[in-house]
């Protein structure tokens, strides 16, 4: 595993506000994170800096290059979807071919072809005409067919309903991740990748509250569901989240001693999205 | 794969090109078609339809480009009739091109009931004596096919402009550019580009299409003074000197792309800059340092540059600048110190426009 992504103090503001505010980032190759954050909480600054789109302080390196000078030459590397619809409408869906087997040195026609030939979309289609959920598949299509090694995804399945949610996310597990490719994902929506995920960010006003291997999370955290007079004998250890559930509550610790909480109720993983919102309601 | 340059710079014209197919490329050669359709039309109804046939062959004879003489008269009775000469007066060969549209109208009142729509139409060219001028056999069609290249130059001005404006605004509006910018492709080469399809490419396209038409024009019109059993030959061929006309319009539009450089890149920059209106900023700044120099210094520097460096008729002794010539330019008089400051101008413009992409790019 060598490092893919490094930032050191990566900082960028609007005005007063930091997007992003002082991050120190190291991702490694072959993982999967997801970088999770509410709206505004400056994911997408975020990845825009790393994407070399915006101008920001602080060190930064993508794949050995500075994304600020070398954004061409990373671009090679790198692919990123920034959102979903923003494929350019009046083109066809064969001038998009076209394009990209024009411009881009790693990208295989025949493969985007293939994947494209399992979808309704036809290249005689003009974007316009594409429902958003073929402008994804014709995207993914795109975007699977370049052999990079590193993919940035942010909020890509905003929008689309259930069905090709889950297909984007099956698609891009099964077709394009090994342990050579590294996958940076930002969403909102948590349950929908947290299966998917090996690495997990949480953001919160510009800052990573959290960063951790979904091995060590499963280590650090647990959830205890108690019930009766176990509740306030819980609480004594400092839950940094409860819940009601149904007839007691259920608490999550972070680094606490699971033996202890053994005895006072039924251990579980947290989930991460519970993990999530409790790492929000925490005070900053 | 490797990708040369080549292969890169030509996939970005033709991204251009299809996004812009119906100005830059259809435009044209809709014009030329329709000119040459209502031509036709007139070749094939001139043994019915005596008045345009004749009026068509008279201009012809009479020597087409000289004079045209639209007389309409309204009201069977001839109660009222109004004339138009549109005159045209071919300038010397050394001097410079100039025109003169003169409009005549005829004295008698019209009574008001004579609208009845039941109008007649009639062409006729005025005859020599009308016009005190002598006969013009074998004088140049030139000016005339220079006429429809004119056409096509001032249509050319107009969707460049439209491309300019939009070329580095709408695809920031719709969102589309975090694609563009999702490519291995530098600002740069983008912006570079877009100027080669404005500055080249577009120009190409348009000369080649006013050439064509304008060939086939002149075949027409032999056609026609065939069909009135005159010398195609002699009224139509002999009067139209292809290659002087190619090297002046060759040459007319190679002036016009290196005068026009700066004000293209202006448009861009414009189009790279706008949060709203790429065409209101591209107006009301220049509007704006034209009016604060008059006001504050009481000089013209900035209107005489920018009007330089804009295509209008050339006339009078005003050589230096551009002009849509039907001649070719005078290339010994061009302003060539003008020509090097809009260079640089272009190259600042360009620079900025470049800069704005790559940094200030969210609308």
């Amino acid at each position: 595993m060598a490092t893919l992504i490094k930032t050191e103090r990566l900082d960028k503001r609007f005005g007063d506000t930091a997007a992003v505010d002082q991050v120190s980032l190291t991702i490694e190759s072959g993982s999967i994170t997801g970088l999770i954050g509410p709206n505004g909480a400056g994911k997408t600054t975020l990845l825009r800096a790393l994407l070399g789109l915006n101008a920001c302080d602080g060190s930064l390196e993508v794949m050995g290059l500075d994304p600020r000078s070398q954004r061409t030459r990373l671009q090679e590397q790198v692919c990123f979807i920034a959102d979903t619809a923003v494929l350019p409408s009046w083109m066809k869906v064969s001038q998009v071919l076209d394009y990209v087997t024009g411009v881009h040195p790693r990208f295989s026609r025949e493969q985007a072809e293939m994947l494209l030939s399992r979808t309704e979309v036809r290249h005689s289609h003009r974007v316009k005409e594409l429902s958003k959920g073929m402008t994804v598949q014709l995207h993914l299509a795109i975007v699977m067919a370049i052999d990079a090694k590193l993919l940035i995804l942010d909020e890509p399945t905003l929008g689309l309903d259930i069905l090709f949610r889950k297909q984007f996310f099956e698609q891009l597990l099964n077709d394009y991740y090994d342990d050579e490719r590294t996958i940076l994902i930002s969403t909102h929506q948590v349950e929908e990748v947290e299966n998917i995920l090996t690495d997990a960010i949480f953001m919160r006003a510009g800052g990573i509250v959290l960063h951790e291997s979904m091995d060590s999370l499963a280590q650090r955290f647990c959830e205890v569901h108690v019930v009766g007079a176990a509740v306030e004998q819980a609480q004594a250890h400092g839950p940094i989240s409860e819940r009601s559930i149904l007839g007691g509550k259920a608490m999550i610790f972070e680094d606490a001693d699971s033996d202890a909480l053994a005895q006072l109720g039924q251990l579980h993983t947290p989930s991460v999205s519970d993990l999530f919102i409790a790492k929000m309601g925490e005070k900053g | 794969m490797e990708i040369s340059k080549g292969m890169k710079f030509h996939t970005l014209i033709m991204r251009e090109l299809q996004e812009y197919r119906g100005s830059l490329v259809m435009t044209p050669i809709y014009f030329g078609g329709a000119v040459l359709v209502v031509m036709l039309l007139a070749v094939l109804f001139a043994g019915r339809l005596a008045v345009i046939g004749e009026g068509a062959f008279n201009m012809l004879s009479g020597g087409e480009g000289r004079s045209i003489n639209l007389e309409l008269t309204i009201d069977e009775d001839a109660t009222g009739s109004q004339e138009l000469y549109v005159d045209r007066v071919r300038p010397d060969r050394s001097g410079l091109p100039s025109q003169e549209l003169t409009v005549s109208e005829a004295v008698e009142e019209v009574p008001e009931d004579a609208w009845n729509f039941n109008k007649e139409w009639s062409f006729s060219a005025p005859t020599p004596e009308a016009r005190g001028e002598d006969d013009v056999e074998g004088e140049s069609l030139n000016p005339v096919l220079g006429g429809f290249h004119n056409i096509f130059c001032l249509i050319m001005f107009l969707v460049t402009i439209n491309y300019l404006l939009g070329c580095l605004y709408t695809d920031r509006k719709d969102r589309s550019i975090l694609f563009w910018k999702s490519m291995p492709v530098s600002e740069w080469q983008e912006v570079a580009a877009k100027l080669v399809v404005a500055s080249l490419v577009v120009p190409a396209i348009y000369l080649a299409v006013s050439l064509l038409t304008q060939i086939l024009e002149t075949y027409i019109a032999m056609l026609l003074v065939w069909r009135m059993d005159g010398s195609a030959t002699e009224l139509v061929l002999s009067r139209v000197q292809f290659v002087p006309l190619i090297i002046d319009q060759f040459s007319g539009m190679v002036v016009w792309i290196l005068w026009t450089l700066p004000a293209y890149a202006w448009f861009m920059l414009a189009s790279a800059a706008a949060k709203r209106s790429p065409f209101l900023l591209a107006i009301a700044i220049p509007i704006g340092l034209v009016i604060a120099e008059r006001l504050l210094l009481g000089s013209e520097h900035v209107l005489m540059a920018i009007g330089n460096h804009l295509p209008h008729k050339v006339d009078g002794d005003d050589v230096n600048s551009l002009g849509m010539y039907d001649f070719g330019p005078v290339w010994s008089q061009l302003d060539y110190l003008g020509m090097v400051f809009g260079f640089i101008t272009a190259a600042a413009f360009l620079a900025g426009a470049v800069w704005l992409r790559r940094y200030r790019f969210e609308t």
